[in-house]
């Protein structure tokens, strides 16, 4: 079968051609949803919301396009999507005083440095997980989807001096989360 | 003291290592996940129809019912019609707006206004001049030539007036006889002669003419012309 006619037998509501696209695109995206959400049951939520947007926008793709790019790009959307729709948890982070950072930093002057590089990838989606909800988005997109800051304001909805300000708020807080991680916490 | 080192975490390796990570699948997971997309009903992108059919389906009902629109208020309007039409009126009513023009045409008329008036005068010079030709003479005495004789038939078929048509004729014989007299007038002895007759025949001849003036007075100016003849 053909990527063509795989991705007709998807449109047409085939099970087995449904089942398969997810199974193939299951790990990555999954993982993709875990380092977005503030938990792995969230994390559930947000890939079945973005894998039926998926599936409503499926008529609309080119067979020239990369598949897993064209997936990638519609759950980015709706991740977004769902971060921003819970505005209590999104928004209220924004408005924290910046200058709070310096004590929370005060705290690792008198410890003993670790290489915070050589945990496991869950321990860093927990580290990430931790993270205010705008945080974690900003720390997504610029650092670990590779977007520009100009893009990454433009999909966020932010002006750019907010978003430095945010962008350097969320390695601080990362840094912390991946610190208290290696001392055990 | 003992050196503390500051680490940072290396943002390329970490994303390296988030783009290798793949969670390991769960089908359990996904039971709720496929009874969900079972129900999702696809969005089929917008295709226009072809132009044959919107031609078939929308353009000939569209035109057919602008036409039968286009009719029916069109013979109403028609209907509802006067039967005289004042537009006409209305359609002068108008015109005043190019009432400046004519105001215009009437100020630049002023200049042949004072040509018309040298002109009068010039037509009023030449009446005059029209008026002083008659004056000067011989038309005129053609004129009363041809009123005598009138006036002398008309006299004679007047029953009324036979006396006085045969007071002009001895006049006129008179005024033959008078001939004689003038061509006698150099001569001395004719004149010293005979006056008295002639001085009574003349005052018959001016009686007669008299009773001709009492009778008919316009013809006062007959007396300088029958002379002549």
């Amino acid at each position: 079968m053909s990527r063509n006619e795989f991705i007709q037998a998807c449109i047409k509501n085939d099970k087995t051609a449904r089942h398969q696209l997810i199974e193939q695109h299951y790990g990555y995206l999954m993982g993709m949803c875990q380092r977005y959400a503030k938990n792995n049951e969230q994390a559930d939520t947000f890939f079945n919301t973005a894998f039926i947007e998926v599936f409503k926008h499926l008529p609309e793709y080119n067979d020239t396009q990369d598949i897993n790019e064209w997936i990638k790009k519609i759950f980015l959307h709706s991740l977004i999507h769902q971060l921003k729709s819970n505005r209590t948890e999104y928004y209220i982070t924004t408005t924290t005083r910046v200058d709070e950072r310096k004590v929370n930093t005060d705290l690792f002057q008198h410890a003993e440095e670790q290489d915070p590089n050589n945990l496991l990838v869950e321990d860093y989606i927990r580290a990430l997980q931790k993270l205010p909800s705008s945080f974690r988005a900003m720390y997504n997109l610029h650092i670990i989807e590779n977007f520009d800051l100009k893009k990454t304001c433009e999909l966020l909805e932010i002006n750019e001096e907010s978003a430095k300000n945010t962008l350097e708020r969320a390695r601080n807080e990362f840094l912390k989360n991946v610190k208290l991680k290696m001392q055990g916490f | 003291m003992a050196d503390k080192k500051t680490y940072r975490i290396d943002e390329n390796a970490l994303r390296e290592k988030f783009a290798n990570y793949t969670v390991s699948f769960n089908a359990e997971s996904l039971s709720c996940l496929e009874t969900e997309i079972a129900q999702v009903k696809p969005h089929n992108p917008i295709e226009l129809p072809d132009t044959k059919k919107l031609v078939q389906f929308i353009g000939i009902p569209v035109a057919i019912g602008l036409l039968g629109c286009i009719a029916y208020f069109g013979f109403n309007y028609i209907k509802n019609l006067p039967p005289s039409t004042p537009k006409q009126d209305t359609v002068t009513v108008t015109k005043p707006i190019t009432e400046p023009k004519t105001e215009e045409k009437k100020e630049a008329a002023p200049p042949p206004v004072v040509n018309t008036n040298t002109t009068v005068v010039n037509a009023a010079v030449k009446q005059q001049e029209v008026v002083t030709i008659p004056v000067v003479a011989q038309p005129t005495k053609v004129k009363e030539k041809k009123i005598i004789p009138t006036q002398a038939v008309a006299v004679k078929k007047d029953s009324g007036q036979v006396s006085n048509v045969e007071k002009i004729k001895p006049d006129t014989s008179a005024v033959k006889k008078n001939k004689p007299d003038t061509i006698a007038a150099g001569v001395s002895k004719n004149k010293d002669a005979q006056p008295k007759k002639k001085k009574k025949k003349r005052k018959n001849a001016l009686d007669a003419t008299e009773d001709i003036r009492e009778s008919q007075p316009n013809s006062a100016d007959d007396d300088v012309v029958v002379p002549d003849k």
